[in-house]
């Protein structure tokens, strides 16, 4: 049996003595799209800082790629690629310029940079829009200008903080057949979202996190089959029973 | 109008519950007028350079340098005579003291020695003032000799030694320069400049300009994100909306200006009740001009940036003008050009009241000028008014 | 080295987003070119003013008295006569009109005699010469109180003469001549030239007007050069808020790299001002550099270092984009008048010079004064330039401390 590309072990994050993350573990495989499912505040989004190298954890750790993100961070960062939940693009520009700016943070020549970009921009379906700045964008092609930069560089492991809030079915649809066509590469996927459907549609495993503890982590079918009958039974239903119904922030 | 007042409080409660921006849009005033109070201190002296070329370096010239370097009116700058010449010849410097080398040696010998000021016309009005302390300089230093060679002829066939009357006369001249026998006494006739008078009505308006005009960005931010085309799908209209944010800037302004006016009361006793209450009435028009102005801005501004540019584009010339610092000269251009400016009003009016302890009727003019103006910009900015993009 | 490059994309990236926004180009170029032409023209011909001054002086003693003779020969008979620079003084016949003349803000001030002066000067007892003036005209309270220092010292001096050749006389049992020695000395009869040192005065051509433009773009250039950078500040706060800055910390790029090329980012935005604003000035309106223009470049370098560090300590102190656009155009407008960008330090009062020294605009545009008006060097400018980078310094030294990559 292969090593696992990500193992994280008892991931411990502290903000001013609340318990953000604490004691997160889980493996993902190469190539496999891992969900992480949790209500809002959960420490779905303080676990993928933590893996992206962004936010030093207080306790454990975690290896991506054989590389720890503690003590080998610079490494982990050249096989990472992240797309934020927030769109973390530059408003001002265009879209090809913001593809080449991140694509030369990540290493590549201009060359590269330029190639890249071009490719991304075909694979988005947005080549003909490429030279307009991004604030003349609709929502959904900001998530897939978003996405596109995230894969700048030819990252092993993506991180997608939910890449389909606020956009049509269509974008959507874009997004997971990129997702889909990128796991055919060989490429690790690990992806949070509240879409359910989504999680259960895309990923090969989820864990549901909350309170900061990983409470149930086992493919979708699996999970379902623990509540009832797996045809009938959906994810949602098994996140609620999990996580409850009360809310939480 | 319930609804207007209502969005107008709500506005004027969260800028009393922000502390940073309270503390901000206050402690800037205060500490402005701090500054000018405390480099001010009620004096307001003359000084001026005094360019000067030594070729002697002898104890004449030496002496004649300390008097002038411990005189409290001047700076000495000692120039060399190529570097003097070639000022002189740009007009860098328009007048220039010129102390030769045989300055010292000439004097001790007891021949007349020459000083000679250059200058480029009369010297312009600081070169007249400096030449004028200079030659006072100069006589001081020249009555050592004048009462040497004076005496000495007036006691010429007396038979008495040169080395007696030397002796004598440098103790005269020296007890003349510790007692002077004719002293300057200054009347000052006028109150001297009252800083507070004259600034601190200046300092007010400039600030709560600022802030009602700054505060238009922060309305094209609201028109951008769409909260305000959210509040008009509640039961607001478009008029009501307008109403309520000209209210609230008009309040804010005038917030600011009541309690920075009540801290000038406390600290400097400058107002009687009734002056008080006039001042709050002025304050009141003048936050309402600001409130329209800013109004304008943000009808005229598509962007949270270009509001940005236009408010300070427009506070800029209205501060520029408006005699915040110094009073403007009559009959110039740039008084003409600050009739346009309402800070100029404004200011006029204040110091009416607080300066002049004049009553309302003496600020009539300014007081019908600022209502007019927030007449105009708020039917101008009605007009343009849009709390949608793309809509009127 | 990939960290050093790493700054440098981040800084053409600033530059290049700045330079496309063509509503900013605008205002942080054209539009203060508006006010500069302004100024151009209003103040042209300023500088050139070389009004002669007048002085008023009066007594209050009869005439045949001391004063009115000492009086009477200082009044300028003939204007045409005066020497370059030489004050007309003008003698108002009644000491109560000269002071009514006063507080209807006729005259600014005069020197007057008291009515007990020449009592005084032959008792031997101290006099005083009287200096009446509105302490708000400064100007002219310090040419009187220089006129009245020389006239004092010559007064003076008589009766310095006279005690000293009475004493002389006494010492030397010789006390019946002292009459008729002071006689002599009084009368003027024992004068000799007035004194050995003697002073001419020398034209040397007519006042040039200075060129408005030399005083009036490097105001204005400090004004937007710190007023650019100090909006940039809010780029840096949305770029936290957005997570743009932590993608980029994802991408491994350094925090170092990141805060470096902000920095240089901004720099390079300043840069591209200066070189318009002395470039138009130069061209269009006839600006000269001085005799030490590589200093000037010098100057004006410091200028947009210190601007670019307030920025990004602006940047990292505030939470908000509204706070950032708030405090940066606050502080630009408050700092541009303290600082003499409005109107040039020399015109204003002393005091208002001194309080300039607390703003970095102060010292910016006092050297740049010093070096295109007064001719100086490199040596006149030094504190101005130490007081420029130490302001650069103190800004940037809090920008590391406090610099975040996310608003947590």
């Amino acid at each position: 049996m292969s090593e696992p590309f990500v193992a994280v072990k008892d991931l411990r994050k502290d903000f001013n003595g609340q318990k953000a993350v604490d004691g997160v573990s889980f493996t993902i495989d190469k190539g496999e799209c891992f969900g992480l499912l949790g209500p809002n505040g959960a420490g779905k989004t303080t676990t993928i800082r933590m893996l992206a190298t962004v936010l030093a954890p207080d306790g454990g750790d975690a290896a991506i790629g054989g590389f720890s993100i503690k003590n080998q961070a610079d490494k982990v960062r050249e096989i990472i690629g992240v797309c934020p939940q927030d769109l973390a693009l530059y408003e001002e520009m265009s879209a090809v310029d913001n593809l080449i700016f991140f694509g030369k943070m990540a290493g590549l020549s201009g060359k590269e940079a330029r190639e890249q970009a071009a490719a991304n921009l075909r694979l988005m379906e947005l080549s003909d829009r490429g030279k307009d700045k991004i604030q003349k964008y609709s929502g959904g092609m900001k998530r897939r200008v978003n996405l596109a930069i995230a894969l700048m560089g030819h990252p092993q492991l993506l991180f997608l903080d939910e890449p389909t809030v606020g956009i049509d079915p269509q974008s959507r649809n874009k997004i997971f057949e990129t997702i889909q066509n990128l796991q055919k590469q060989g490429i690790t996927v690990l992806y949070t979202t509240h879409y359910m459907e989504e999680a259960d549609h895309l990923c090969k495993r989820v864990a549901i996190i909350d309170g900061g503890q990983v409470i149930a982590m086992d493919s979708p079918y699996e999970l379902k089959k623990k509540i009832g009958n797996p045809d009938t039974v959906t994810l949602e239903h098994v996140f609620l029973n999990l996580t409850g119904r009360s809310l939480r922030d | 109008m319930k609804n207007a007042l209502a969005i107008a409080l709500r506005e004027i409660k969260s800028y009393l519950q922000d502390r940073g921006d309270l503390a901000f849009s206050l402690l800037l005033p205060v500490v402005t007028f701090a500054l000018i109070y405390g480099a001010f201190g009620g004096q307001n002296l003359f000084h001026g350079t005094a360019n000067i070329v030594n070729e002697d370096n002898g104890p004449f010239a030496q002496s004649l340098l300390n008097t002038l370097e411990h005189n409290n009116s001047l700076t000495v700058k000692i120039l060399k005579a190529s570097d003097a010449e070639a000022k002189l010849g740009r007009s860098d410097i328009i007048q220039l003291m010129v102390i030769p080398a045989d300055f010292s040696s000439k004097l001790a010998a007891g021949q007349p020695a020459q000083i000679t000021f250059k200058q480029r016309g009369n010297g312009g009005q600081e070169g007249q003032i400096v030449y004028s302390i200079e030659n006072a300089a100069i006589s001081d230093l020249n009555m050592g000799f004048q009462v040497q060679a004076v005496v000495s002829q007036a006691l010429d066939g007396t038979g008495i030694s040169t080395s007696v009357i030397f002796n004598t006369v440098q103790q005269a001249v020296a007890t003349e320069k510790t007692s002077p026998s004719v002293s300057i006494r200054e009347d000052l006739t006028g109150s001297l400049p009252d800083p507070v008078g004259q600034f601190l009505p200046g300092i007010i308006t400039m600030y709560v300009l600022f802030s009602i005009t700054i505060g238009a960005r922060a309305f094209a931010e609201e028109k951008r994100k769409g909260t305000l085309e959210r509040l008009l799908t509640t039961r607001i209209t478009p008029g009501q909306l307008f109403t309520g944010k000209f209210l609230a800037g008009m309040g804010r302004g005038f917030v600011q200006t009541v309690i920075l006016l009540v801290l000038s009361y406390a600290v400097f006793h400058i107002f009687t009740p009734l002056s008080f209450l006039e001042v709050i009435g002025l304050s009141l028009v003048f936050a309402a001009a600001g409130g329209a102005v800013g109004m304008l801005i943000a009808s005229v501004a598509r962007t949270p940036d270009s509001a940005n540019w236009i408010a300070v584009f427009f506070t800029m010339g209205t501060v520029m003008l408006g005699g915040t610092f110094f009073t403007l000269t009559k009959g110039t251009v740039i008084y003409t050009l600050s009739r346009f400016s309402i800070n100029t009003y404004a200011n006029q009016a204040f110091k009416a009241l607080v300066a002049r302890s004049g009553s309302f009727t003496d600020v009539g003019v300014p007081f019908i000028i600022l209502a007019g103006v927030t007449v105009f910009a708020l039917l101008i900015s009605r007009r343009l008014f849009s709390a949608v993009s793309g809509q009127r | 080295m990939k960290q050093i490059k790493n700054a440098w994309y981040i800084a053409i990236k600033e530059l290049k987003i700045f330079s496309s926004d063509r509503a900013a180009l605008i205002f942080s170029i054209g539009f203060p070119f508006f006010f500069v032409t302004l100024f151009y023209f209003l103040f042209q011909g300023a500088g050139a003013q070389d009004t002669r001054l007048t002085l008023y002086v009066t007594t209050q003693e009869a005439a045949g008295s001391l004063s009115y003779n000492i009086v009477s020969s200082l009044q300028t008979a003939d204007v045409a006569a005066l020497q370059p620079g030489q004050p007309q003084i003008i003698w108002i016949q009644d000491y109560n009109d000269a002071r009514a003349q006063i507080d209807q803000k006729k005259i600014k001030g005069f020197i007057s005699f008291p009515a007990d002066f020449t009592q005084n000067v032959y008792a031997g007892k101290a006099s005083v010469l009287d200096v009446v003036v509105d302490p708000a005209n400064q100007d002219t309270r310090a040419a009187l109180d220089g006129m009245a220092a020389g006239l004092s010292a010559d007064i003076a001096a008589r009766e310095v003469e006279a005690n000293a050749a009475a004493s002389i006389l006494a010492q030397s049992g010789r006390a019946a001549d002292i009459p008729a020695v002071l006689a002599r000395i009084y009368a003027g009869s024992a004068s000799a030239a007035a004194g050995l040192v003697q002073a001419s005065v020398q034209q040397v051509g007519d006042i040039k007007a200075s060129n408005p433009a030399n005083w009036v773009i490097p105001g204005y250039l400090v004004m937007f050069v710190f007023f650019t950078a100090a909006l940039s500040a809010e780029r840096l706060v949305r770029e936290r808020q957005n997570q743009t800055l932590e993608r980029l910390l994802s991408s491994s790029v350094s925090r170092n790299s990141i805060l470096g090329g902000i920095y240089v980012g901004t720099v390079l935005k300043g840069l591209v001002q200066i070189i318009i604003f002395w470039g138009v000035g130069i061209f269009l309106y006839h600006l000269e550099l001085g005799s030490e223009p590589l200093v000037v470049v010098l100057i004006s370098l410091l200028v947009t270092l210190m601007a670019a560090a307030f920025s990004l300590m602006l940047g990292t102190l505030v939470k908000t984009e509204r706070a950032a656009s708030s405090i940066g155009v606050l502080s630009s407008l408050i700092l541009a008048p303290l600082g003499g960008c409005w109107w040039p330090l020399f015109i204003t009062p002393q005091w208002m010079q001194n309080m300039a020294l607390f703003t970095p605009h102060g010292w910016a545009t006092t050297s740049f004064n010093k070096l295109l008006l007064y001719g100086g060097t490199f040596h006149d400018v030094v504190p101005g330039m130490l007081a420029l980078a130490g302001f650069g310094l103190a800004f940037a030294i809090i920008a590391v401390a406090r610099f975040r990559t996310s608003s947590v």
